[in-house]
């Protein structure tokens, strides 16, 4: 009778112990992520998540009166910065209330030296771009949109929304507004909106922040593929040439953005215009055409969701920004721009007299083991070198190769800083285009 | 018994510790001998032996010798009712540490761990002052040196204090030692200016449990009894501090404050011929008002004692015939933010064995344990740059001495 009594409290105890237990294991979730869980500040865009990266006058009035522009409220997960992308007089006379100035003209791009050369008109250093962050009081949570002022051309706000990607942003946190200044004034007009939305002259004043580009490393550095140095820019063309790689409607597609009359181009590429992508009205600022009609265009072109990668570019880089932006922004469709542009690549041709380049990098060279030449003379006649490069003869002696991997000096310089392996930069102190009429 | 046994015996009761087997040498003074100082000296020499850690890319095996505790405890007592605890740390900065090994192994220092003047009023009302355990997680509340696994959770410790604090604490025992209380007021978060934190408060903590069956009476408790008690107590606390952080500390904006709370369970129960079965467990949750969403958080709200929730559960089997026990140890952590990884999930496991030679005062500890991650890689962020997360396997020999 003891020992049963004595087996019932033993049990007894056992069970109470294996109740503590599942208790326990309960009240935590099973670790199945429940209510334990955290969350990602980084990637919790609550309010401002938008089809695309293009958004109107009537969305950022509504992100106005919930109080998100330059709020300062470290909680916020939806903190919204406007960014005017012009030159300062442009910016000073009127501007949308609490935006502020990113100066087109001296901000934009500067010379950087890439392979054998300095070439003007390059995507800016990584410690330029953070005193713009922290200028801006730009976090991690902030929601950036680019906007021109009246009359000067959206190309300049694509220009700062593929450096902001090159250097780290997700897409979701960059929008553009569709028409600039231009149609935020006639949403006002249109609306009867307050003198509190007129466009003004009145420079806020911001908290400045202390976030980097260095802040979105996560082990990562795929950000830097939305950007083509002139060496892989060659060694593409000579792979399409060669028959490695296809342009066939799944291959890639090199798409030449500059418009006008073009005497050469890049073997392989498609004539494009980057004016096409928006509808201009007399002295405003283009409207950028819907989802329906880029997709119509690009199809007429022979690009498609369906091509592996397309490659822009333009003279400076700069109009090549704005298919940048479509395919990015606005298609999610796969894009790389080759920054150093025609100014390079124009600049890079056998017949220059003066900073003549290597062999191995001349553009203007039939492409190993085939005999199609690098460069379509769309002309006919002598292709007639610019003169956009400084020689660097170091440089030009010691990479005789468009593979080697020391001649992509910009890229190797932007992830030593964004991963915080290598010494920083330091900025350069001339400053390269970047204005309306850049490319 | 003998004059230094009666001692020996009145003092370990004074001082609320089970008489060691090997206690220190012991100083008597005052009218009738009323006052008593015991000196020991308690030591945990380690051999660590790590999968990963070292070499050029940090994947090679690394090998460390390691005090993980080694100090010098003075005990008094003058009466029956005052009672003195000192003891110094000579604090080896081990090399390889719960999330990895340094880059720059610092220099070792003392350090003065604990430092308590204890009132026992009544055993319903005791007072404690100085430097001392917090009434927190049980497994913080365990002695070093009568763990049931190797030692504590390495993931266990509440922000912004070591395993002490400094403050005030009331405690004591009720109906026959079957509920014990404990509140204290404690220094928490150092004071500083507001350019560190919002505020300079006090924290406070609360404690209760239950033992249902041998009571648990002391203010330490032990991780196992080795088979001479039957246990069963359940316990739970709360811990607050107000505005102790920022979570803006560029802005000095956002003040958040600080909560936690824990369950735990602790049963340990020998049967005759078969051996002693322990189990034990607990689930803590330390809350920081999410400051960790901040643009700039404070550097301590984040990170390995950061903001985060977790449990564990230890369970042990003492062999009837040899001083052998093995234990087997199981965690589940998530944390705000690890190493630059938000909401990080950490589990750990262990096993291995305790070889009793002279009880607690001589014992061999052999322990493995594997650590795993949720999420792997390298990041940067507001922790540092380049931080590594990468799965790891740790083995430990441990030898005790209580002298």
């Amino acid at each position: 009778m003891m020992q049963r009594l004595r087996m019932t409290r033993r049990s007894m105890l056992f069970s109470l112990a294996g109740l503590l237990v599942a208790a326990l294991l309960s009240v935590w979730g099973c670790g199945s992520g429940g209510s334990g869980s955290y969350s990602d500040p980084t990637a919790s865009i609550t309010t401002t998540k938008t089809a695309n990266a293009l958004i109107d006058a009537a969305t950022l009035k509504q992100w106005i009166d919930e109080g998100k522009v330059n709020n300062s409220d470290p909680a916020s997960l939806d903190k919204v910065v406007i960014v005017t992308v012009s030159p300062a007089a442009n910016y000073t006379a009127l501007h949308i209330p609490g935006a502020q100035l990113l100066n087109s003209s001296t901000e934009l791009a500067i010379n950087r030296t890439e392979a054998v050369g300095t070439n003007t008109s390059e995507i800016p250093t990584g410690p330029m771009v953070d005193g713009w962050l922290q200028r801006f009081g730009i976090t991690q949570n902030t929601t950036v949109v680019f906007t021109v002022s009246k009359g000067q051309s959206l190309m300049n706000a694509t220009r700062a929304y593929y450096t902001f990607r090159y250097w780290g942003f997700p897409k979701a946190r960059l929008k553009i507004l569709n028409g600039g200044d231009d149609a935020w004034n006639d949403a006002a007009t249109a609306g009867s909106w307050s003198a509190a939305y007129a466009l003004t002259t009145t420079v806020p004043t911001v908290t400045a922040s202390t976030f980097s580009v260095r802040n979105f490393y996560n082990g990562s550095t795929a950000n830097f593929n939305v950007r083509y140095s002139i060496g892989q820019m060659l060694t593409l063309v000579d792979s399409i040439n060669a028959g490695a790689t296809k342009i066939d409607s799944t291959g890639v597609a090199i798409i030449d953005a500059r418009g006008g009359s073009i005497p050469t181009k890049i073997q392989n590429a498609i004539v494009d215009d980057y004016n096409k992508y928006w509808t201009l009205a007399t002295g405003k600022t283009g409207v950028m055409n819907s989802v329906a009609t880029q997709t119509a265009y690009l199809n007429a072109e022979g690009v498609s969701a369906a091509k592996s990668m397309n490659y822009v570019y333009c003279l400076s880089g700069h109009r090549a920004s704005v298919p940048f932006f479509v395919l990015d922004g606005m298609l999610n469709w796969p894009v790389t721009l080759y920054d150093g542009s025609m100014m390079q690549w124009g600049s890079y041709v056998s017949t220059a007299t003066a900073n003549k380049v290597a062999a191995a990098w001349q553009t203007d060279a039939v492409s190993p083991g085939t005999t199609i030449n690098r460069t379509f003379n769309i002309a006919g006649t002598a292709i007639v070198p610019l003169t956009y490069i400084t020689l660097d003869p170091v440089a030009n002696a010691t990479y005789t190769a468009i593979s080697d991997p020391r001649a992509n000096q910009e890229l190797n310089e932007d992830k030593a800083y964004f991963t915080g392996s290598g010494a920083t930069t330091t900025i350069p102190t001339t400053g390269g285009g970047g204005s309306a009429s850049g490319c | 018994m003998t004059k230094i046994g009666k001692i020996s015996a009145s003092t370990a009761l004074v001082l609320g510790l089970a008489a060691p087997a090997m206690a220190g040498p012991q100083i008597t003074f005052g009218p009738n001998d009323k006052g008593v100082l015991q000196l020991d000296y308690k030591g945990q020499f380690q051999m660590l032996i790590r999968d990963t850690g070292s070499g050029a890319n940090n994947d090679d095996t690394t090998a460390s010798f390691n005090f993980r505790r080694n100090r010098l405890a003075l005990m008094g007592a003058y009466g029956d009712m005052m009672s003195l605890y000192v003891q110094t740390e000579f604090a080896n900065q081990g090399s390889i540490n719960t999330l990895g090994v340094v880059s720059n192994p610092s220099d070792p220092v003392f350090t003065m761990l604990d430092a308590v003047v204890r009132f026992n009023l009544h055993d319903s009302f005791k007072i404690n002052v100085g430097k001392f355990k917090y009434n927190f997680t049980r497994e913080n509340l365990e002695a070093c040196e009568m763990p049931l696994t190797l030692d504590r959770s390495l993931f266990i410790r509440a922000p912004y204090v070591e395993t002490r604090d400094l403050g005030v604490a009331v405690w004591g025992n009720a109906f026959k030692d079957i509920l014990q209380y404990r509140l204290d007021v404690m220094e928490g978060r150092k004071a500083s200016s507001g350019d560190t934190s919002p505020k300079s408060n006090f924290r406070y903590s609360g404690r209760l449990h239950v033992s249902l069956l041998d009571p648990e009476s002391d203010y330490g408790y032990k991780g196992t009894y080795l088979g001479k008690k039957k246990v069963l107590t359940l316990g739970g606390a709360m811990q607050y501090e107000p505005e102790i952080a920022y979570s803006d500390t560029v802005a000095k904006t956002g003040a958040k404050d600080y909560y936690a709370w824990t369950l735990d369970g602790f049963f340990e129960y020998p049967v005759k011929d078969i051996g002693t079965m322990t189990l034990s467990g607990a689930y803590v949750r330390y809350n920081l008002d999410s400051a960790y969403k901040g643009a700039n958080p404070d550097s301590e709200a984040i990170g390995l004692n950061g903001e985060k929730n977790g449990w564990y559960l230890k369970a042990g089997y003492l062999l009837p015939q040899l001083p052998l026990q093995l234990f087997g140890r199981y965690e589940q952590w998530k944390f705000a933010n690890l190493n630059n990884i938000y909401n990080q999930k950490v589990d750990w496991a262990g096993f291995g064995a305790n070889y009793y030679i002279w009880g607690q005062n001589l014992k061999v500890t052999m322990e493995y344990g594997m650590t795993m991650f949720d999420k792997k890689g390298t990041y940067s962020g507001q922790q540092g740059t380049n931080l590594r997360t990468k799965d790891f396997n740790t083995f430990v020999t441990q030898l005790q001495v209580i002298f």
